[in-house]
C-alpha cells in the first residue's frame, strides 16, 4: 500500500466517523438540554418582544418566575438568566438579545457573589455552539479564547470542545434523561428548583467557595450600562434572595461584591435592590440550599419582585403593558 | 506553542511544507526562524537570553577548538558559568533568597527580608541550558568538532520539536543532521505523524484527563481521605508519563517528518523490575546527561564503594534541584537517592537472588512502582508541607476525612464516573500497545492494514474523547 494512502485514509475514515459520532453525541446532548437549547435560542436567535428581561446567573433561572411576574404586572417578560453566568456571560446575553430582538422596556440585572469572578470566563461555552448565528456570540466567544471557526463549519470539531460532563450529559440524553428533573418545569427562561428545602442550619455553610473578584470585571458592568443607556432602556441592579446572608460568612470578597454593585449604581443613578434582606430569605422552606431559592421560594420571591416592578414602573412614565 | 493548541495545528504543516519546498542551503534559516517564533509564542523578550547564551557558547566552543592547555579549560568554564549562571539567576534566585530570609529571621537576625526578583521562567530553560553544556563539554573532551557555522549551532540549541522539553540531544547525534541534506520521505512523514499522534493521544486524553483527579487532590490534600491521596498519587504517576512521554514522542515524531532522528526519551519506565532499570528507562536523555557529564566526571564507580554512593546521591540531589527550586523536589532527588543506593547495597550483599519467572517479576514490577509512585508525592505537592501530609496520611491509611467517589464541581472539571471509566479505558489501551509496540512505533511499518487500524482508531478517539482545553505540559515548567 503506498504510504501516502496510509496517511490519508485514516484521516478521511476518522473524520467520518467522527462527524457520525458528532450526529450521535450532540443529539444526546440536545435531548439532554431540553432547558437550555430553547431558552438560547429564545434569547440570541428568536426575535420575539419582551417588555422586560432579567438578566444573572442560576439565581435567576430558577428564583425570578416570569409566569407569577407577568400575571402580577400585566407585562410580557423573559427570564435570560444563565446557569454559572459571571458578568461576562451577562454582558453577551444582553448585547446578544438587542442584536436580535426589540429593546425591552427594563432590563433587571442580578449581581451575586459568582457575578465578577471571571477566572473562568464562560461556565459551559459548549452551549453557545447553538447560537453561533448571533453575531454577538460567535464574536464574543472568539474574543475570549474560544476559536469557533471550526466549530461553526466542521461541526465535528465540536466535539474537540466537549468534556467529560458534557459527554457524560449525551449519554444521559440517549437513555432518556434530561436537565428538567422528573417534578420540574420550564416557563419562559425559569428553570423550577426542586421542592427541597433547608432542614438544619449547620448543615448548610458551603466553605469551598473561594471567589473573586476579577479585574475586567467592573468594565464588563460599566460597558453593560452604557449598552442599555444607548438603546435608552432603564437598568435595574438587583441582589436576589440568599439563606440568611449565610454565604457573606464563607466568602471574603463579598463586601467589595456589594460595594461595587451599589457605587455602580449611585454613579449612573440606577435603582439598586438588595433582596438578600428581605423577610423571605430567614425561612428554610423557600431555599434549596444557601444560593437558590426552591420552587415555593421562586414563586413567593416572584410575587415580591413583581410587587415592586409595578411600583417601579408607576413611578416611571412609558410603563403601559 | 503548545503541540496541543490550534496554533500548533497550523505551524506544523506549515514549517514543514516549506522546509522541504525550499533549497537546502536556505532550510537551517527557515528551521532557526520557525523555532524563533515557537519560542517567542511564551514570553517574547526571553528569546534576548536564549540568544545571549548561545553566543557565548558558540564563541566558547570555536575557543576551546582553537586553544590549547589550560586556555581549553577557561572557555568551558565560561561557557559552564554563562549557563549555570543564567539558571541560577532566573530559576534558583528567588528559592535562594527565600532560604536566606527564613534562615535570618530564624536567628533573629533580622525581620527584613532581602529582595526577591520578580520575574518568570523562561520556559525550558533547563532543558536547552543542559543541551548548550552538552556541546561545549563534547568539544572540551575532543568528541564533537566546534560548529563553525553560527546559525547551525543556533538552530541545534534552538530546534524548535525539542526546545522547551527535550529530549536533551547530543552534539554528536544533532549536529551532522543539520548539515545533511534531507529529502522528502514519505515513511518518515508517516512514522513521525504517528508517533505525533500517539504523544496527543497519551497527552489530551489520557494525561489531562487524570489531571482533573490530581489537580483537584493535590490542591487541598488536608480534606481527602487516605484512598483518595493514594488513587491521585497513582494517577499523577500515569499522568506525568503520559504528558511528558507524550510530549516526547511528538518532539520526535515531529523531527522524523523533517527526517530528524532525535534520541528516545522513554522506554516503557513502568515495566521496570527494579529502580536502577527505572532509571535506564525514564527520562533517557536526562539521565544519562547526568550518568555523562557529572557522575562520571565525579569518579562514577572507579574510586571505590562509599564514592560511588556519594556519587549517586550528588547526581540525585542535582537531578531533584534541575526539576525545580523547590525543597520538594530536593526530597523527591534524596528518595530515589535511598533506593537506588538499597538496591545497590541488596543486589551486592543479599545472600539470595530472586528467582525470575512470572509471579516475582510481576511483585518486583509492582514493587518497583509502589516506591517510584511514592517518590512523586514530593515531586508533585505544592510545598513541603502537603507533601509530608500526603505521605504520613496515606502511611497511616488515615481515615478522618470523607473518602470522596467523585472530585471537582463549583465550576472546576468534574472527574465522575465517565471520566473514570475512560481514563482507566484508555490507560490500559496505552499499556497494552506500549508492551506489544517498541518506543517509536516502528513494528507497524510493516504492517499496514493494522497500521491503518491503529491510527485511525487512535485519531477518533484523540478527537471525541480529548481535552482541548490548552492544557500546558508539565515539564515546560523545568
Amino acid at each position: 500500500m503506498k504510504t501516502i494512502y496510509r496517511i490519508l485514509i485514516p484521516v478521511v475514515l476518522a473524520l467520518l466517523i467522527c462527524q457520525a459520532v458528532y450526529w450521535l453525541m450532540s443529539s444526546g446532548l440536545q435531548r439532554f438540554q431540553a432547558y437550555r437549547t430553547p431558552h438560547l435560542q429564545e434569547l440570541f436567535v428568536s426575535k420575539t418582544q419582551h417588555d422586560m428581561l432579567f438578566l444573572g446567573s442560576s439565581r435567576v433561572v430558577g428564583g425570578i418566575h416570569p409566569g407569577v411576574i407577568d400575571s402580577l404586572t400585566g407585562l410580557n417578560t423573559y427570564n435570560g438568566g444563565i446557569d454559572g453566568g459571571n458578568i461576562l456571560e451577562f454582558a453577551i446575553a444582553l448585547k446578544g438579545y438587542l442584536a436580535v430582538h426589540p429593546p425591552p422596556k427594563l432590563v433587571v440585572l442580578n449581581l451575586d457573589y459568582i457575578s465578577f469572578d471571571l477566572r473562568r470566563k464562560f461556565f459551559n461555552y459548549v452551549q453557545y455552539y447553538n447560537v453561533l448565528q448571533n453575531r454577538v456570540v460567535d464574536s464574543s466567544l472568539r474574543a475570549n479564547g474560544h476559536p469557533v471557526f471550526f466549530a461553526k463549519h466542521l461541526p465535528l470539531f465540536r466535539l474537540t470542545a466537549y468534556d467529560d460532563f458534557t459527554r457524560s450529559n449525551c449519554f444521559k440524553g440517549w437513555r432518556g434523561i434530561t436537565e428538567i428533573s422528573a417534578g420540574e418545569y420550564q416557563y419562559k427562561g425559569f428553570l423550577s428548583n426542586t421542592d427541597f428545602f433547608i432542614e438544619a442550619d449547620s448543615t448548610v455553610v458551603l466553605d469551598t467557595l473561594q471567589r473573586y473578584v476579577s479585574p475586567g470585571s467592573l468594565d464588563l458592568l460599566n460597558d453593560m450600562v452604557q449598552t442599555c443607556r444607548q438603546h435608552k432602556i432603564p437598568l435595574v441592579l438587583l441582589h436576589s434572595p440568599i439563606y440568611k446572608q449565610m454565604l457573606f460568612r464563607s466568602i471574603r470578597v463579598y463586601p467589595q461584591i456589594l460595594a461595587l454593585s451599589d457605587s455602580t449604581a449611585r454613579h449612573n443613578q440606577l435603582a439598586y435592590w438588595r433582596h438578600d434582606t428581605l423577610p423571605l430569605c430567614s425561612n428554610p422552606a423557600f431555599f434549596a440550599n444557601v444560593g437558590h431559592l426552591n420552587k415555593t421560594g421562586a414563586r413567593a420571591y416572584s410575587v415580591v419582585l413583581a410587587a415592586q416592578l409595578k411600583k417601579y414602573m408607576e413611578q416611571s412614565p412609558g410603563f403601559a403593558p | 506553542m503548545l503541540f496541543n493548541s490550534i496554533e500548533f495545528l497550523i505551524f506544523f504543516p506549515v514549517v514543514t511544507l516549506l522546509y522541504f519546498l525550499l533549497p537546502h542551503r536556505w532550510r537551517w534559516l527557515h528551521l532557526l526562524i520557525s523555532s524563533c517564533i515557537f519560542y517567542m509564542a511564551f514570553i517574547p523578550a526571553y528569546i534576548l537570553i536564549l540568544f545571549a547564551t548561545i553566543l557565548i557558547d558558540y564563541y566558547a566552543g570555536i575557543m576551546i577548538g582553537n586553544a590549547s592547555g589550560k586556555n581549553r579549560k577557561r572557555w568551558l568554564v565560561l561557557s559552564i558559568i554563562a549557563n549555570v549562571g543564567v539558571l541560577a539567576v532566573f530559576k534558583y534566585y528567588n528559592f535562594f533568597i527565600d532560604n536566606v530570609n527564613d534562615l535570618l529571621h530564624a536567628l533573629g537576625i533580622t525581620t527584613q527580608n532581602l529582595p526577591y526578583l520578580g520575574i518568570i521562567l523562561p520556559i525550558g530553560l533547563s532543558f536547552h541550558t543542559f543541551q548548550a553544556m552538552s556541546y561545549t563539554i563534547e568539544v572540551y573532551r575532543g568528541h564533537q568538532p566546534p560548529e563553525r557555522h553560527f546559525g547551525i549551532y543556533a538552530l541545534y540549541v534552538m530546534f524548535y520539536p525539542q526546545l522547551v522539553a527535550g529530549p536533551i540531544e547530543r552534539p554528536q547525534n544533532l549536529l551532522p543532521q543539520f548539515h545533511e541534506k534531507k529529502y522528502f520521505n514519505s515513511a518518515f512523514l508517516l512514522q513521525g505523524l504517528r508517533l505525533m499522534l500517539w504523544g496527543l493521544f497519551k497527552k489530551v486524553v489520557i494525561a489531562d484527563r487524570l489531571a482533573m483527579y490530581v489537580n483537584a487532590v493535590y490542591l487541598e490534600p488536608e480534606k481527602f481521605h487516605a484512598l483518595n491521596l493514594i488513587i491521585a498519587t497513582v494517577f499523577f504517576a500515569i499522568q506525568i508519563y503520559c504528558d511528558f512521554s507524550g510530549y516526547s514522542d511528538m518532539a520526535i515524531g515531529a523531527a522524523k517528518t523533517m527526517g530528524y532522528d532525535l534520541m528516545v526519551n522513554f522506554k516503557r519506565p513502568y515495566f521496570a523490575k527494579n529502580i536502577q532499570a527505572f532509571w535506564a528507562r525514564w527520562h533517557v536523555s536526562l539521565s544519562t546527561w547526568f550518568r555523562d557529564y557529572l557522575y562520571v566526571a565525579l569518579g562514577g564507580n572507579r574510586r571505590g564503594l562509599r564514592r560511588t554512593y556519594i556519587n549517586v546521591a550528588i547526581v540525585f540531589l542535582v537531578s531533584g534541584f534541575w526539576h525545580g527550586a523547590n525543597w520538594t523536589f530536593i526530597v523527591w532527588g534524596a528518595l530515589h537517592t535511598l533506593f537506588i543506593i538499597t538496591y545497590m547495597l541488596y543486589n551486592r550483599h543479599a545472600p539470595w537472588k530472586l528467582p525470575n519467572n512470572a509471579v516475582v517479576n510481576f511483585l518486583s514490577l509492582g514493587f518497583t512502582f509502589v516506591c517510584v509512585s511514592f517518590a512523586w508525592i514530593f515531586f508533585r505537592a505544592e510545598n513541603m508541607q502537603d507533601a509530608w501530609l500526603m505521605a504520613e496520611r496515606i502511611l497511616r491509611y488515615d481515615q478522618s476525612e470523607k473518602f470522596h467517589l467523585w472530585v471537582g464541581g463549583y465550576g472546576k472539571p468534574v472527574f465522575g464516573a465517565v471520566s473514570a471509566l475512560l481514563a482507566l479505558g484508555t490507560t490500559a489501551l496505552m499499556l497494552l500497545t506500549e508492551l506489544k509496540l517498541p518506543p517509536r512505533l516502528e513494528l507497524l511499518d510493516k504492517k499496514p492494514y493494522a497500521d491503518l487500524l491503529f491510527c485511525t482508531t487512535l485519531l477518533i478517539i484523540v478527537i471525541v474523547l480529548g481535552n482541548f482545553q490548552k492544557t500546558s505540559f508539565i515539564y515546560f515548567q523545568f
